[in-house]
């Protein structure tokens, strides 16, 4: 009866693994990381000309405000995606979010796509792709629609950046 | 007994696995902050200053005619929810002058609370403003002599305006 157990462990054991491996080697292995995000104020320097003007019509991060890495993949040839997504409880009151790509990064690998303004939904929309590992890709944020009627306080949102293995 | 312990076995091995899968799916997300502050906004301005208030003509028996000017407008934007304007000169009148402003409201927003003297205190001229933007709205003033032993004179004053909480 010991024996039986033994082989039966040793046996799941080997399955768990075996699956937990392929997982890493088909869905799991295309990383993406960022680093950055974007934080400004609005105040009367914002009217467009002074009292009695409204405020600008959009607000522009700089140019590099997030910088995405995109590792383990599995080689030059190994194609990506990445969608991108704020939180569904966002709370910019009204505006809208937009993201584009400025900078192509560097690596062995390609990246295309995403170099106009894309708006931010709460589900994943398509932003660039590319393949292979890339690293330092840019990417600029724009705020635009807010208006004289939103009241003093801060607002945010969570922006996810999803990199899918295609 | 020994089903029991298989079947332990079994869901103890599809923990760890879906455990460690969820925890390589995990990188394959990456999240950022955008936030943005709005500030109280209260911008005011004037077009420009009013002509010089000349009291000269009279008709025999009564005190001299007050002079007017409604050449200047005022621009106002604010977020914010309960604003007032008020206005004060920066030293009181001679004796026998009273200098008095009249603003109207925004179209949209707030009430005059119908002029008066201006003295070094603050003046309530319009209250109840709510977030606005607007321009080129009238200002009036009106120079009275107030006494029959006003002596020939001349001065400037400087008429401070001020939007603020109400």
């Amino acid at each position: 009866m010991g024996w039986s157990v033994v082989k039966k462990t040793v046996l799941l054991f080997a399955i768990s693994v075996t699956f937990l491996i392929l997982s890493g080697l088909s869905a799991c292995a295309v990383d993406v990381y960022a680093v950055g995000g974007w934080t400004f104020t609005i105040d009367s320097s914002c009217l467009v000309g002074g009292a009695g003007s409204n405020l600008i019509d959009s607000f522009e991060s700089k140019l590099d405000a997030t910088v995405i890495n995109i590792t383990g993949t599995g080689g030059s040839g190994d194609a990506w995606q990445v969608q991108v997504r704020k939180s569904s409880v966002s709370q910019l009151h009204g505006a809208t979010l937009y993201v584009k790509r400025t900078g192509d990064g560097s690596g062995s690998g390609t990246v295309h796509g995403g170099s106009s303004y894309v708006a931010v939904e709460t589900s994943d929309t398509d932003f660039f792709e590319g393949s292979g590992d890339r690293t330092d890709i840019t990417v600029q944020y724009k705020v635009s629609g807010i208006s004289i009627n939103v009241p003093p306080g801060t607002y945010s949102t969570v922006i996810t950046f999803t990199v899918v293995d295609r | 007994m020994k089903m029991i312990k298989k079947t332990s076995a079994l869901i103890l091995m599809m923990a760890l696995l879906f455990g460690l899968y969820g925890i390589a799916q995990a990188a394959n997300t990456a999240t950022q902050d955008v936030s943005y502050q709005v500030t109280d906004i209260n911008a005011i301005s004037v077009s420009g200053d009013p002509e010089t208030l000349i009291i000269n003509t009279a008709e025999a028996g009564y005190l001299p005619y007050a002079a007017t000017d409604n050449t200047t407008t005022y621009s106002i934007t604010t977020n914010g929810a309960t604003k007032k304007i008020t206005a004060k000169i920066d030293s009181d009148m001679p004796a026998g002058l009273d200098l008095k402003v009249y603003l109207n409201a925004p179209s949209v927003s707030g009430a005059s609370a119908g002029g008066g003297s201006l003295t070094t205190a603050e003046l309530d001229v319009v209250t109840g403003i709510s977030p606005v933007v607007a321009s080129g709205i009238a200002i009036r003033y009106e120079l009275h002599p107030v006494s029959t032993t006003l002596a020939p004179t001349s001065g400037t004053r400087t008429v401070t305006f001020t939007l603020t909480d109400q």
